[in-house]
């Protein structure tokens, strides 16, 4: 199993490198900020799978939770700050 | 016995998790305009990584890294999808057009 654990990694990380490539291309802002929603899905895919590389489950799996729940918040702190700061309501007034 | 089948079915759901996986990064690359690319992103990471980690969690087996790792899926598929959501909504407040409405209408005007 540890040659097909380190088969996926090596397909997360090909998956990883067009999106990068594409949306930083791409330019803008919005396309650069979609480029990180996609590859923090994907990083946190390569922690859990460097983990069972490693044979050091536990230590990697809480890192891609904090990495996860981090990817989530960092996606609405950056949407809030687009969007004016937060003093706008929900229907932009 | 019992491992090869908990191996056969790891397998079994982390070629199906990267599967999804490769579906998102082609739906990034092809699609025209920034919110069907965040579309493909929301529901493909998604489901992707949902499907990794039930694969990981039957490799792992019941116990307190099994039950972080389903966290870890539950976290990832709450995350994407609201987390493009935002983004779609405040890009979309703020006048970012779909550009592939824009090329119609161009070739309606003339």
């Amino acid at each position: 199993m540890q040659i097909f654990f380190e088969l996926c990694l090596l397909a997360t990380i090909l998956l990883s490198i067009p999106i990068l490539v594409m949306l930083l291309k791409k330019g803008g802002f919005y396309n650069h900020f979609a480029a990180i929603l996609a590859v923090s899905t994907n990083v946190t895919l390569f922690l859990l799978l460097i983990g069972f590389i490693d044979s050091r489950h536990d230590m990697y799996v809480d890192i891609a939770l904090s990495f996860a729940v981090l990817g989530f918040v960092s996606s609405v702190i950056v949407a809030k700050f687009m969007s004016g700061g937060g003093d706008k309501d929900d229907d932009g007034n | 016995m019992m491992m090869e089948i908990r191996c056969f079915f790891t397998v079994i759901f982390l070629v199906t998790g990267l599967f999804f996986m490769t579906v998102s990064t082609v739906g990034v690359i092809r699609f025209p305009d920034f919110f069907s690319r965040l579309h493909a992103i929301g529901l493909g990471q998604s489901l992707g990584i949902g499907f990794c980690c039930i694969g990981l969690f039957i490799y792992q087996g019941f116990n307190i890294t099994g039950i972080k790792i389903l966290l870890v899926m539950v976290v990832s598929m709450m995350a994407g999808p609201i987390g493009t959501h935002i983004i779609d909504r405040v890009a979309f407040r703020e006048g970012l057009k779909k550009e592939s409405r824009m090329k119609e209408q161009k070739g309606r005007n003339d």
